[in-house]
């Protein structure tokens, strides 16, 4: 089950890119708050209760209670969203769905698999994974970090389908149920891709808007490049 | 063999720019580990192809890989000891313009100790600093 986490988080009046650029200086990070049948709120948080929250959590389905100044009690939200920056990784922004706990919610968990299957082990295949998140629906007291499927004995051409995985009381999966999401292939040796030196050489192949009549015969093969004419020195 | 286009339109292209950091091809989208530029850079061909036999080499053969970019850029040359003028030269390669936050190589199917070894690997082929990355740690 997700962990339930307190975060203290304000209002925040200023919006847009430069408004979110001086409170990232000030290692505040900008976040939203919406869902139920509130209004969507601005909201802003320290970036270190984020990291906290972050480094302690399994996954990134966190259940938090929202201490927010001016309200009269907390609000339940699940961690929607977080944006990182592609470089580094630090906390752009965060989405927070409110969520009623007498209410199923919809979200992904993150499929991981247990064991090593026995195609792989004694016969040198590759375990595919196909799903990575798996679109659940439940309470979210019964929402879980992640699902976790033993995968050991699966052989080659074997594969474990939605329908396989055992998921937790309350828990439904929203997918197609036969959708794959693991499996078990055999070994592929890769094979140099034999291409004549020559036809490398040439290069691609140009594509021609119209080819004259009288060139129709001509090799579509125009990449070919032009010889190098003598140049005077 | 090296990675090239099979047809193009145009033979020869304009330099373009590289300027900011990458929006797209960000995030690993189908293995388990990956290799992220730090850095801009056009990567040639044939250093994308060294990465690759490095890569495979030291997986034994074993688990999957992804190459994410892919040299559809030609660069032209002109031959040595030619005076200036006479048009632009021939396309002597092709590269892959990369951005910083560019992830260029995935791999699934080994462990985290060999992705780690074979990466780094492959990141002394190529002209730029780059990062490890795992789909379970992506904030770092």
């Amino acid at each position: 089950m997700a962990k339930q986490v307190k975060l203290k988080a304000e209002h925040r009046t200023a919006t847009g890119r430069s408004a979110a650029r001086k409170l990232k200086a000030l290692g505040i990070v900008p976040a939203v708050i919406y869902g139920a049948k509130d209004k969507p709120q601005h909201l802003q948080l320290f970036v270190r209760d984020i990291n906290a929250m972050l480094s302690h959590a399994s996954g990134e389905n966190i259940l938090v209670e929202l201490e927010i100044p001016g309200e009269k009690s907390n609000r339940t939200a699940l961690v929607q969203e977080i944006q990182h920056a592609p470089l580094g990784g630090a906390v752009l922004h965060i989405d927070f769905h409110a969520v009623s706990m007498d209410d199923t919610i919809h979200a992904e968990v993150p499929l991981e698999s247990f064991g090593m299957a026995n195609g792989v082990k004694n016969f040198g295949g590759l375990l595919e994974q196909s799903l990575r998140t798996l679109a659940v629906e439940c309470l979210p007291r019964d929402l879980p970090d992640r699902i976790t499927v033993d995968v050991s004995a699966l052989e080659i051409g074997d594969s474990i389908h939605v329908r396989d995985i055992k998921l937790p009381s309350g828990v439904t999966a929203k997918v197609q149920l036969d959708l794959t999401a693991f499996s078990v292939v055999a070994p592929v040796v890769e094979e140099e891709p034999v291409v004549a030196e020559a036809e490398a050489a040439a290069g691609p192949e140009v594509i021609k808007e119209k080819k004259v009549e009288g060139e129709a015969g001509a090799a579509p093969v125009a990449a070919a490049a032009p010889k190098e004419k003598e140049q005077k020195k | 063999m090296p990675l090239m286009p099979k047809r193009v339109k145009y033979r020869k292209t304009q330099r373009g720019s590289r300027k900011g950091t990458a929006s797209r091809n960000l995030r690993i989208d189908f293995g388990e580990f990956g290799l992220q530029t730090l850095e801009r850079a056009w990567i040639t061909n044939t250093q994308i192809e060294a990465a690759r036999v490095a890569l495979t080499r030291n997986m034994k053969r074993k688990g999957k890989l992804w190459i994410r970019i892919f040299p559809d850029k030609s660069v032209t040359g002109r031959p040595p000891e030619t005076r200036m003028g006479k048009g632009k030269g021939q396309p002597e390669y092709w590269v892959a313009t990369v951005k910083p936050g560019n992830i260029l190589f995935e791999l699934d199917g080994v462990p985290e100790s060999v992705a780690r070894e074979s990466l780094r690997l492959a990141a002394d082929k190529l002209p730029v600093r780059t990062k490890f990355l795992s789909r379970h740690h992506v904030a770092a």
